[in-house]
């Protein structure tokens, strides 16, 4: 850890300047502290669309937001900082009863997850890369259809909705308002997510069979998909190939909260073997 | 023995780049905990991702280490050849912006949190939205992720 003559360590001196911006400029709205917080020559790598200059074009993109949304406020969730750069994990939120981009305010309140890098030099910020999927923006901005509204939040009601409308209709809206913010997955099921998402296309998803028992669901789905993408390394096959697998998922306010979704990638992946190994052996012989 | 920040950061680097890039579990064992979360909401919105971009791969640019968890920022790259948020393919290429944070106990991934930008890297270059439409209006000449 690099250490300053003063003996606090670099990395403390940075977060205390980023949470200073945290306060001052996204909770306080003082625009003014903008330039006090970075270098003159500061870079901004993400810039907000059609934002025209770094320093006053972001002021520029802030006036708009607090407008649109008087009470804008930023949470730190976590941050971590090594040497020059430092990390932020936020959450912001904001009431739209303003104006935004011409559209008339819909008084809904937003909120969206994002993370922030900051690069310092000196005592000031220097470089920004950020990331958020800002879902809830998307929409509201016309970008993305709203989802239909939970007219059943029951928990059963909520799980047949997030097979059919996220894990096989691949809906953004239906991913934002069924998805609990603090809701987790098992890493072993979100990357066999991934891998299947990516290797097959065509995807289908029949419920056999759902029973609830309280806030817990089963549901027993039979996946179906198409091979066209990348797969351990199996050029696309254009197999249509099938699983059947019982998914658990916990269901609290209406939205999932907790899920084991293994759609069956271990079982597709072994169709697409025993295939391919079927049709070498016919080669061979 | 205690873990460096280092080898924290190579479990990261070889999680990225052997099981997320390559789309393949044979390294799981090795770099993931048997009771490792994620993030539930970001995961989906990777699974959109994907589905959308089949060869969506992510360039590391840097990351950043402190106690147990790895940040890492990359740059990523795909290709729109299936219907992606409403959009219909467009087989235009796409490069953006992406961080993720890695919690790692141990030597092995407890939790992940992954982090895309939508908006500015998809739905914008896919033609979804009108850059114009936003904040300073015509004639913006900064740079976006990937563009430069």
């Amino acid at each position: 850890m690099a250490v300053t003559t003063d003996t606090v360590p670099i990395e403390e001196t940075h977060k205390r300047i980023v949470r200073r911006w945290v306060k001052e400029v996204f909770n306080e709205h003082k625009l003014d502290s903008v330039e006090k917080l970075k270098v003159p020559e500061y870079i901004d790598w993400d810039p907000y669309p059609g934002q025209r200059e770094y320093l006053s074009g972001f002021k520029s993109v802030l006036t708009a937001f607090f407008a649109a949304f008087p009470d804008f406020h930023y949470d730190v969730e976590h941050e971590l900082a090594e040497g020059d750069m430092l990390v932020c994990l936020g959450r912001w939120s904001g009431t739209n009863t303003g104006t935004f981009m011409g559209l008339p305010p819909t008084n809904r309140a937003l909120t969206g997850r994002r993370i922030d890098v900051v690069r310092f030099s000196g005592d000031k910020m220097s470089e920004r890369w950020g990331t958020g999927p800002e879902l809830q923006m998307l929409q509201l901005m016309g970008v993305l259809e709203p989802a239909a509204p939970l007219e059943d939040s029951r928990p059963k009601a909520v799980c047949l909705r997030f097979i059919d409308e996220v894990l096989a209709g691949h809906d953004a809206a239906s991913l934002e308002l069924l998805i609990g913010s603090e809701g987790v997955l098992r890493t072993r099921d979100a990357i066999g997510l991934l891998v299947l998402a990516s290797a097959f296309s065509e995807i289908t998803l029949t419920v056999d069979e759902a029973v609830a028992e309280g806030e817990h669901v089963t549901a027993v789905v039979t996946f179906s998909g198409t091979h066209t993408g990348p797969l351990l390394g199996y050029v696309p096959t254009g197999d249509r190939v099938t699983a059947r697998q019982a998914l658990n998922l916990r269901v609290v306010d209406g939205r999932v909260v907790d899920a084991t979704v293994d759609l069956g990638i271990g079982e597709l992946v072994g169709q697409i073997a025993r295939k391919r190994e079927a049709d070498h052996a016919r080669h061979a012989g | 023995m205690p873990v460096t920040l280092g080898e924290n950061k190579t479990i990261a680097r070889r999680f990225l780049e052997e099981v997320f890039n390559e789309r393949n579990f044979a390294a799981v064992d090795e770099l993931v905990s048997d009771s490792s979360t994620d993030e539930a909401e970001q995961s989906l919105v990777m699974y959109l991702v994907l589905q959308g971009f089949p060869d969506f791969r992510v360039n590391i640019e840097r990351m950043v280490a402190e106690d147990d968890k790895v940040a890492v920022l990359s740059t990523f790259g795909g290709t729109h050849t299936r219907p992606f948020m409403g959009i219909k393919p467009t087989g235009k290429g796409v490069l953006g912006r992406k961080i993720d944070i890695f919690t790692i106990r141990g030597g092995k991934i407890v939790n992940i949190l992954y982090n895309i930008d939508v908006f500015q890297s998809l739905m914008i270059p896919l033609g979804a939205f009108p850059k114009e439409a936003m904040f300073a209006g015509p004639g913006s000449t900064l740079p976006s992720a990937g563009k430069d």
